[in-house]
C-alpha cells in the first residue's frame, strides 16, 4: 500500500508541491492528471526519492521515503518523463545492468530479462542496439527496465508523450496488464481520455495542490450534483425553455447549440421520466431527451484554471 | 521478486569487484575500432619515439659505453614524462565527463532511482576510466623494458615509478569525477579538471623541487633519502621510485608513502563527489566531514613534525618567538578554509533544503550539512589542525609555549567575522548564491585589496604609526609594529570573534523578523 502524507515541496519562494495527501492499494491504476508544471513531476520525484520534499513524506509498504530511501528504491520502478538511453550497447545488456543494478542474483538475470522483453513485446529487438529503436520501443524499453525487479510501485511520468496511436494503445493494454499484477501503477499525463480509460483512480492537481481525488466516477458525482440534460424538440420555440422553468427540480436552462435545451436537473431518474413525460403531455414532440454523462475532460476544466506555478 | 538488501560483504563486493556500471562502460569502450585506434596510436609514438633514440645511437659509432647508458636513462626518462604527461592528459578526458554527460542526458536519474550509494555509481565510473589508463601504461610496459635489458633503467625502479603513476592516475580519475559532480556543463568539468591537476603538478613540482634543493644542501646529491613529497608529482616518479622518507627511525620508500597519500586523497575526492550526488545529502556528507577531519589531523601532524625537525629552539626574530611562528603556519594553513566558508555557512531559501537555515552555531549538525554546523565545523578544523600541529612539534622534541596559540585565536576570529558577514547576508538577503557572492566580495574587500593597494601606492606604510587606517586591515598583526605582534594579534583574534558572533546573532534576528515565505497563492495574487 502506498500513503502519501501532506507532501510539500518548495523552491524558493514558491511552493510547488502544497500538502498532497493519497492513498492507493495493490492494483490501483492512478492518472495523475495536471497541467504542466501543476506539480505532477515533483511528486513523483518525490516519492522516487530522488528529491527532497520540504515537509511532509510517502510510505510504502513500511518504508518511508525518507527514512528508508533505498528500501523504496528497491520496491519502485521509475519511468521519467524525458530520459536518455546508453548509446552503443545492446537492449539485453541495458536491461541486464538494471537488472544488476537492482542486485537480481547473476544466474537468474537471463531470464529476468527474457521475462520482460516478452512482456514488453521487444524480445525481437533483443540484440539490437538502443539507439536503433524507435521512440515508442524505447519508451517500451525503459517500462522494461522499470520491471526487472520486480517492483511493488510503478511510477510513470507522462508515458505516453510522443507515441503514436498504436504505441499508445499498446502501453495502455501493457500498464492494465500491469495492474492486473497486483502493482501499483501512478502514470502522470495531460492526454485526459486516454487516463479515464484504463485508470480504475485519479487525481487532479494544479498549482502543488491536489484538487479531486478518487475513482472517476465518483469525481464526476461530487461535482456535478445536479444531472446534465439534453432535450430536443421538433420545431423548437422559446416556450419550451418557459415550460420546463415551471418544472420541479430544473435549476437552470440554457440554450444548446444545435436547436436542443440544456438543463441542469436535480431530481431522481423517476423524476426524470416524469418530466419527459410532461413534455410529451404538453404537446411537444420531442425527438432527443439524454442525461450527458461528464467525462474527465469536463471535470477537469471545471475544476481547474488554467494557472501554473 | 522484488529487489534484495545486500549485505555488508554483499555490497562491497558487487562495488568493487563486479560493478555493472564498470562492466557497461567496459562493453561501450571496447565496442567498435575506436579502442584499437588509440591503442594503435600510442603504440606506435612510442616505438617512433624509441626508433628515434636508437637511430640516434647508433649512426654515432664512436659513443661511449657510458654515453650510450646515458642515451638510455635519457629514453627511459622521456618514456616516462610521456607516460606521466599521458597520465596528466587522458584521466581527466576519461573521467571529467563521466557524471554531467550523464546528467545532461538525463539518464543519471535512472541510476539513482535504483538502490545504489553514489559510491557504487561512483566506483563504476572510476574504474571504467582507471582500466583504461592502466591498459595504455601497460602497453608502454615493453617499450619501457628496453631501457631495464640495455640497462637504462633497473626492473624494480620500472615497477615502482608505473606503480606511483597507476596512484596519479587514481587520483587524478577521483578528482576529476568530483569536478563531474559539481560542473554544469561536460567542457566546464573538463576545464576544471585540467586546471586543477594543472594546478596540483605545479606546486608539488615547486614544493619538491624547493624541499630536495634544502636537502642536498645537507646531505649532498648522492643520498636517497628525499622528502615523499616529490613522489606526487606525476613528473618526478622516477625519482621517487628509488628514494625513500625516514619516518620514526624507518626508511620507508617513497613509493609506499605515495600510494597511502594517494589512496587517502582518492577516497575524499570520492566522499565529496558522493556528497553531491546524494539526494539528502545524509551519510555521505556525515562521512565527508568526519574523513576531513581525520585528514586534516594526519596533515596536520605531519607537518608540524617536519617544521619541528627544521626549527630551532634559538627564536629566529628579536620580536617573535619560534613558537608564534609556528602558530602562524597553522593560520596560513587554517586560512585555506576561507574557500571553503561560503558553502558551509550560507544559507538561503532558493535551494535544498540541507541549505536552510538550521541556527547560528549548532554543535550538533556539525556533520549533517546544514548552515548550522558550518561555524562549529570550521571551529573543529581550526581545533584539530593546532592540536595536530602540536603533537606534530612535539613528536619532533619541540615544545611550543603558549604564543603557539594566538595564530590560530586570530584565524578563528577572522573565520568566524567572514562567517557571520555570510550569515546577515543569507538573513537578509534573496537567496544562498547572492550571500556567498556577498562573502566573496568580503575577502576582496576585507583580505586581498587592503595589501595590494598599500603595497601598490605607499611603500613601508605599515610601520608608520600615522596610518591609522591600517588597524582596521584584517591582517594588520602580520604586516605592522613587529614589537606589538603578540598583543595585535590576541587584540583582533578576540576584537573578530566577537564582531563575528555578534553578526552571527544579528542574522538570527533578521531571520525571525523576515515575512514569511510567500505561497503559491501570493505568487499567483500578486
Amino acid at each position: 500500500m502506498l500513503e502519501v502524507r501532506n507532501l510539500r515541496k518548495e523552491y524558493g519562494g514558491l511552493i510547488a508541491v502544497k500538502g498532497v495527501s493519497f492513498t492507493l492499494r495493490p492494483g490501483d491504476i492512478f492518472g495523475f492528471i495536471g497541467s504542466n508544471g501543476a506539480g505532477k513531476t515533483t511528486t513523483i520525484r518525490m516519492i522516487a526519492t530522488l528529491l527532497e520534499p520540504t515537509s511532509g513524506t510517502a510510505i510504502l509498504d513500511g518504508a518511508d521515503i525518507i527514512r528508508n530511501p533505498m528500501e523504496i528504491r528497491r520496491m519502485i520502478g521509475y519511468m521519467p518523463d524525458f530520459f536518455g538511453l546508453y548509446e552503443d550497447i545492446k537492449v539485453w545488456e541495458y536491461l541486464d545492468l538494471f537488472a544488476a543494478l537492482y542486485r537480481v542474483p547473476a544466474n537468474r538475470r537471463g531470464h529476468v530479462v527474457d521475462n520482460v522483453l516478452e512482456l514488453t513485446d521487444l524480445t525481437v529487438k533483443k540484440d539490437a542496439y538502443v539507439q536503433s529503436l524507435s521512440r515508442g520501443m524505447q519508451q517500451r524499453l525503459c517500462l522494461a527496465k522499470c520491471l526487472v525487479h520486480d517492483p511493488k510501485l510503478l511510477l510513470l511520468d507522462e508515458p505516453a508523450s510522443g507515441l503514436d496511436p498504436r504505441a499508445r494503445a499498446e502501453l495502455k493494454e501493457l500498464i492494465l496488464e500491469l495492474g492486473r499484477m497486483g502493482k501499483i501503477v501512478i502514470v502522470s499525463s495531460h492526454i485526459l481520455p486516454e487516463l479515464s480509460d484504463f485508470c480504475n483512480t485519479v487525481g487532479i492537481i494544479e498549482r502543488g495542490e491536489l484538487l479531486a481525488f478518487g475513482p472517476v466516477n465518483q469525481i464526476v458525482r461530487d461535482l456535478r450534483q445536479a444531472r446534465q440534460l439534453v432535450v430536443k424538440t421538433l420545431n423548437p420555440d422559446r416556450s419550451v425553455e418557459a415550460f420546463l422553468s415551471t418544472r420541479q427540480g430544473v435549476q437552470a436552462i440554457a440554450p444548446g447549440t444545435d436547436g436542443d435545451v440544456r438543463i441542469e436537473f436535480n431530481g431522481e431518474l423517476e423524476d426524470q421520466a416524469e418530466l419527459l413525460a410532461a413534455l410529451v403531455h404538453e404537446g411537444y414532440r420531442v425527438v432527443g431527451f439524454r442525461e450527458e454523462q461528464a467525462n474527465l475532460q469536463d471535470v477537469f476544466l471545471e475544476l481547474t484554471t488554467g494557472a501554473v506555478n | 521478486m522484488t529487489a534484495t538488501r545486500p549485505g555488508w560483504l554483499q555490497e562491497n563486493a558487487a562495488t568493487y569487484l563486479s560493478n555493472a556500471i564498470a562492466q557497461r562502460d567496459f562493453r561501450v569502450q571496447f565496442r567498435g575500432n575506436r579502442s584499437l585506434l588509440v591503442f594503435g596510436v600510442f603504440v606506435f609514438t612510442l616505438i617512433s619515439i624509441a626508433l628515434l633514440y636508437y637511430l640516434q645511437t647508433s649512426l654515432d659509432r664512436q659513443t661511449s659505453v657510458a654515453a650510450a647508458q646515458s642515451n638510455l636513462q635519457m629514453f627511459y626518462r622521456t618514456v616516462m614524462w610521456s607516460l606521466a604527461g599521458l597520465v596528466c592528459v587522458i584521466t581527466p578526458a576519461l573521467s571529467a565527463t563521466a557524471v554531467v554527460a550523464e546528467r545532461q542526458r538525463r539518464s543519471l536519474d535512472l541510476m539513482m532511482s535504483a538502490p545504489v550509494h553514489p559510491k557504487y555509481y561512483l566506483v563504476g565510473k572510476m574504474v571504467s576510466s582507471y582500466r583504461y589508463t592502466w591498459m595504455l601504461l601497460a602497453l608502454a610496459l615493453p617499450i619501457t623494458a628496453a631501457s631495464v635489458v640495455l640497462g637504462g633503467a633497473a626492473w624494480n625502479d620500472v615497477l615502482a615509478a608505473y606503480f606511483l603513476l597507476s596512484i596519479h592516475a587514481l587520483v587524478f580519475s577521483a578528482f576529476s569525477l568530483f569536478m563531474s559532480t559539481i560542473a554544469p556543463k561536460p567542457t566546464t568539468a573538463l576545464t576544471y579538471s585540467y586546471l586543477g591537476i594543472f594546478m596540483y603538478v605545479l606546486v608539488t613540482a615547486f614544493a619538491s623541487a624547493a624541499l630536495i634543493a634544502t636537502r642536498m644542501m645537507g646531505m649532498g646529491a648522492a643520498s636517497r633519502e628525499q622528502p615523499f613529497i616529490v613522489g606526487l608529482n606525476p613528473f618526478s616518479v622516477i625519482e621517487a621510485s628509488n628514494t625513500y622518507t625516514m619516518i620514526a627511525g624507518h626508511a620507508i620508500p617513497n613509493y609506499v608513502i605515495v600510494a597511502v597519500v594517494g589512496l587517502l586523497l582518492t577516497r575524499l575526492f570520492l566522499f565529496a563527489a558522493g556528497s553531491v550526488l546524494s539526494p539528502y545529502g545524509g551519510s555521505e556528507v556525515r562521512g565527508l566531514r568526519m574523513y576531513g577531519l581525520a585528514l586534516l589531523l594526519a596533515f596536520a601532524v605531519y607537518v608540524g613534525s617536519q617544521l619541528g625537525g627544521f626549527t630551532t629552539s634559538a627564536s629566529m626574530s628579536s620580536f617573535t618567538s619560534n613558537s608564534y611562528i609556528l602558530g602562524m603556519y597553522v593560520f596560513w594553513i587554517g586560512m585555506l578554509g576561507l574557500f571553503l566558508l561560503p558553502s558551509l555557512v550560507c544559507y538561503g531559501y532558493d535551494a535544498e533544503r540541507r541549505y536552510r537555515p538550521t541556527g547560528t552555531m549548532n554543535w550538533l549538525r556539525m556533520f549533517d550539512g546544514t548552515p548550522g554546523g558550518g561555524l562549529p565545523y570550521l571551529w573543529m578544523c581550526v581545533g584539530v589542525l593546532t592540536v595536530g600541529m602540536a603533537i606534530g612539534l612535539a613528536i619532533s622534541n619541540f615544545t611550543v609555549n603558549q604564543d603557539f596559540l594566538l595564530p590560530p585565536l586570530l584565524l578563528l576570529g577572522v573565520l568566524t567575522l567572514f562567517a557571520g558577514i555570510g550569515q546577515v547576508a543569507s538573513a537578509a538577503l534573496a537567496g544562498v548564491r547572492t550571500a556567498r557572492a556577498v562573502v566573496i566580495g568580503s575577502y576582496l574587500i576585507l583580505l586581498v585589496m587592503p595589501l595590494a593597494l598599500i603595497s601598490a601606492f605607499f611603500r613601508d606604510v605599515y610601520q608608520e604609526r600615522s596610518a591609522w587606517f591600517l588597524d582596521v586591515y584584517l591582517l594588520a598583526p602580520m604586516v605592522r609594529f613587529p614589537e606589538e605582534r603578540w598583543m595585535m594579534t590576541l587584540a583582533y583574534g578576540v576584537g573578530s570573534l566577537i564582531v563575528g558572533l555578534t553578526m552571527s546573532l544579528v542574522s538570527q534576528r533578521i531571520l525571525s523578523s523576515r515575512r514569511p515565505i510567500p505561497t503559491t497563492s501570493h505568487v499567483i495574487a500578486a
